[in-house]
């Protein structure tokens, strides 16, 4: 079990510190990236979660300590975060002693949070310490959790998925189901709690069981009860929470598709299209372009237009790519641009987004930061409102904006993604929400 | 679809990030209906600001002397996010998202330190929240020291983050950084203002030189303006005898949440763009225009109402870059 304390203290501001078996301290973030963005973590805040890799995570955020205040006089909360292994394999074969052990504890730590005793326990456990910073008695904080697992229940969980607004009465049947009862098997967030979030926030990470404020869009409202909610594929994706995931789920939806693609497409597109000869997408949603490359040691990035590049011409050595794929986000509202560079870290491109009735006119420059570069158009179609069924188009440049190349394919844009053959350091997808 | 926009709030821990972007948003808001404006914060940002504005009234009108506390610290990175429009318009003509995070990433770890930079980068704009007592007390013999400026506003921190932003980049986009210093109730109330606008100069001359090199003068405004975030509560003493100083203020008055200037930040910030929204215009074609003439020139008519709002005297200053503010 690993423990992780976020606080501040009178000068230096929040940041985590992992505790050690021994007491030692150390910055470190715990690994929770994944669910920051379920929670409004300045406020009392839950997330019971399973990762993919199996560890078990509860985060409890926004605790209330009684006296402790910054130099600005502002109170200082605390945030806790456990860290453990798996209590069973999602295939439902046997978890070892140590493994139950933390599932216990961790749902009887969640249970008291949700019942408010969490805060004062936490709270004698923090202090602020003499260099500005905060310090945490480890004695204290492992002893309260051997304490919190022995009235831990084993009953097997109830796979309904439930959400609800936030209220004292929810937050007790679900600290009593916590309780009696075990865990779904599944992975991702299972139990979140927190003020602010949007209904289909909750939805969209499929949490098992989830509580919120209501928001002033009725849209958004929760029920005062718990609401079952479609309980489908219970297997949660991060989706576009994180890049990383986002390369991660690419690699696994599309990959074994794209090779399929490949191999049977590569063919009969060299002999009909000649001018796919020079690069060819691997995603069925993307169309990629070879472009005359500039000098990789200069500062340039202008590069000679190809209108009419032959193979013969522009040999593959002489040559980059700038392969673009898109796909639709996780919570159908936004669209993820992947870029593919060989030689462009650190250049500069230029995107812009269109569909067929309005432009996407932001059209800032974006360094690339990774030869697997992503770019996350958010909210395109306004907040909370799921894409339409109509195609989108994305353009991606590394030209700056008034070049005459990219105006000219903004009018293009009224045909289809079948014009291809327009030159330019750039990338143009298409891709139409399901 | 709207044109979307973010801008970085900068600024150390507990300057008061959180504070100035409410009290924006709450004032503008109150203000920009008779121009025919409307600022909608989506649900989530209303909700925060919501309670953020309920803790700052509460400082306000907590009936004590001493006003203690405030909008708590922030913990993880959040975007409020704004749509602006012409009132009861089908679509916004704006979107604003304003690039929140814990003060203390400006100079903790990498990762952190590099979030904040590539967020000034992809800024249209940065408002930089500064302590204004820290950067004026004490007085001492007519002159104002500063001594808590560095400590509190990390003139030297800010500056990096700009030169890292800005390196390398040869043909800079507009951009536009506001000076904010912000708890100015002492300074403005006390005619002290063309001394708090000197202090801001003297406090800063590493930024303000970046930004005057070359390669950025001509593409970037920056501009001055002075908020009372809260009204009737006022810088009073220096607390404590170990460091870091303590800051306490007293309401005075019949106490009682009542900003001033607070909207003026966003007023510039949208005449800024309303300049630039006329260049993408251009720069886009005249389709893109045609699409959206319709549309555009109630915004424009309404907006450059508000723009027209902004303060110019009592602190406020254009320093550079007036070509791109009007």
């Amino acid at each position: 079990m690993e423990r992780y304390v976020r606080s501040r203290g009178i000068s230096v501001d929040y940041h985590w510190l992992h505790i050690a078996e021994d007491g030692q301290e150390s910055k470190e973030d715990p690994p929770i990236s994944e669910f920051i963005s379920l929670i409004k973590s300045d406020k009392l805040s839950l997330v019971l979660a399973r990762r993919s890799d199996g560890q078990l995570i509860l985060l409890v955020t926004g605790l209330d300590t009684k006296s402790r205040r910054d130099a600005r006089t502002r109170p200082i909360r605390n945030s806790v975060a456990w860290v453990g292994s798996v209590r069973s394999n999602a295939d439902g074969s046997d978890a070892d002693d140590k493994a139950t052990f933390d599932e216990a504890t961790w749902r009887m730590l969640a249970a008291q949070s949700l019942k408010g005793s969490l805060t004062e326990i936490i709270d004698s456990v923090v202090t602020s310490s003499k260099d500005g910073s905060f310090q945490v008695d480890h004695n204290k904080l492992k002893d309260f959790e051997t304490a919190s697992k022995k009235t831990a229940g084993n009953s097997d969980a109830e796979p309904k998925r439930q959400i609800g607004k936030i209220s004292e009465k929810l937050k007790n049947k679900l600290a009593n189901e916590l309780e009696e009862r075990c865990l779904p098997l599944t992975h991702g967030p299972l139990v979140v709690v927190t003020e602010f979030k949007a209904r289909k926030t909750l939805e969209g990470a499929k949490v098992w069981r989830g509580l919120s404020t209501l928001l002033v869009n009725n849209f958004d409202e929760f029920p005062e009860d718990w609401e079952e909610i479609n309980s489908g594929n219970m297997s949660w994706n991060p989706g576009n929470s994180t890049r990383e995931n986002i390369l991660k789920n690419w690699d696994k939806k599309w990959w074994s598709l794209s090779l399929i693609i490949i191999v049977l497409g590569l063919p009969l597109a060299w002999w009909k299209l000649p001018f796919l000869q020079v690069a060819i997408n691997p995603s069925p949603t993307s169309i990629s372009f070879s472009t005359a490359t500039p000098n990789p040691q200069s500062s340039s990035i202008s590069s000679t237009p190809s209108p009419t590049v032959s193979p013969q011409k522009s040999p593959p050595s002489s040559k980059f790519k700038i392969i673009c794929t898109a796909s639709i986000s996780e919570d159908n509202r936004g669209i993820d641009l992947k870029v593919e560079t060989s030689n462009l870290k650190e250049k500069t491109m230029y995107v812009q987004m269109s569909n067929t009735v309005n432009e996407y006119p932001h059209q800032e420059g974006k360094i690339i930061t990774d030869i697997n570069w992503v770019y996350n158009f958010e909210k395109l179609n306004g907040n909370g409102t799921p894409l339409t069924n109509e195609k989108y188009y994305i353009l991606g440049s590394l030209e700056s904006r008034d070049t005459t190349f990219f105006q000219a394919k903004i009018n293009e844009l009224k045909t289809t993604c079948s014009e291809k053959n327009t030159p330019g350091d750039y990338c143009f997808v298409c891709i139409t929400p399901k | 679809m709207p044109e979307e926009y973010k801008i970085t709030m900068l600024g150390p821990s507990g300057v008061g990030k959180t504070s100035l972007l409410t009290v924006m948003w709450d004032r503008l808001a109150a203000t920009i209906g008779e121009a025919n404006l409307q600022l909608t914060p989506e649900p989530e940002s209303l909700v925060i600001l919501q309670n953020c504005l309920k803790d700052i009234k509460s400082l306000a009108n907590r009936g004590n002397f001493q006003a203690k506390g405030g909008i708590e610290g922030t913990e993880e990175p959040f975007i409020y996010s704004f749509d602006v429009g012409n009132m009861g318009a089908s679509n916004p003509a704006l979107r604003l998202h304003f690039h929140d995070y814990p003060g203390g990433w400006i100079e903790s770890d990498p990762k952190n330190i590099n979030y904040v930079i590539n967020t000034i980068q992809q800024s249209i704009a940065v408002l930089i929240a500064i302590d204004a007592p820290a950067l004026m007390e004490p007085q001492q013999q007519n002159t104002w020291k500063g001594d808590w400026h560095e400590e509190f506003n990390r003139p030297t921190t800010i500056t990096t983050l700009f030169q890292k932003a800005y390196q390398g980049v040869n043909s800079p986009k507009p951009k536009l950084v506001i000076l904010a210093p912000v708890k100015c109730e002492k300074y403005i109330r006390g005619r002290h203002s063309e001394a708090l606008l000197e202090q801001v100069k003297k406090g800063y001359p590493s930024l303000l030189g970046t930004l005057q090199a070359d390669a950025l003068s001509g593409k970037i405004a920056v501009v001055v303006t002075p908020v009372q975030t809260v009204g009737n509560v006022i810088f009073n003493a220096v607390q404590g005898q170990e460091p870091p100083p303590r800051f306490s203020f007293n309401q005075v008055g019949n106490g009682g949440y009542d900003p001033r200037n607070s909207e003026q930040p966003l007023r510039y910030l949208l005449r800024f763009l309303l300049r630039q929204y006329g260049d993408r215009s251009r720069f886009l074609g005249h389709r893109f225009i045609r699409r959206m003439f319709d549309v555009d020139a109630p915004f424009i008519k309404a907006a450059t109402v508000v723009a027209q709002g902004c303060k110019h005297d009592n602190g406020f200053t254009v320093l550079q870059g007036h070509n791109l503010l009007n």
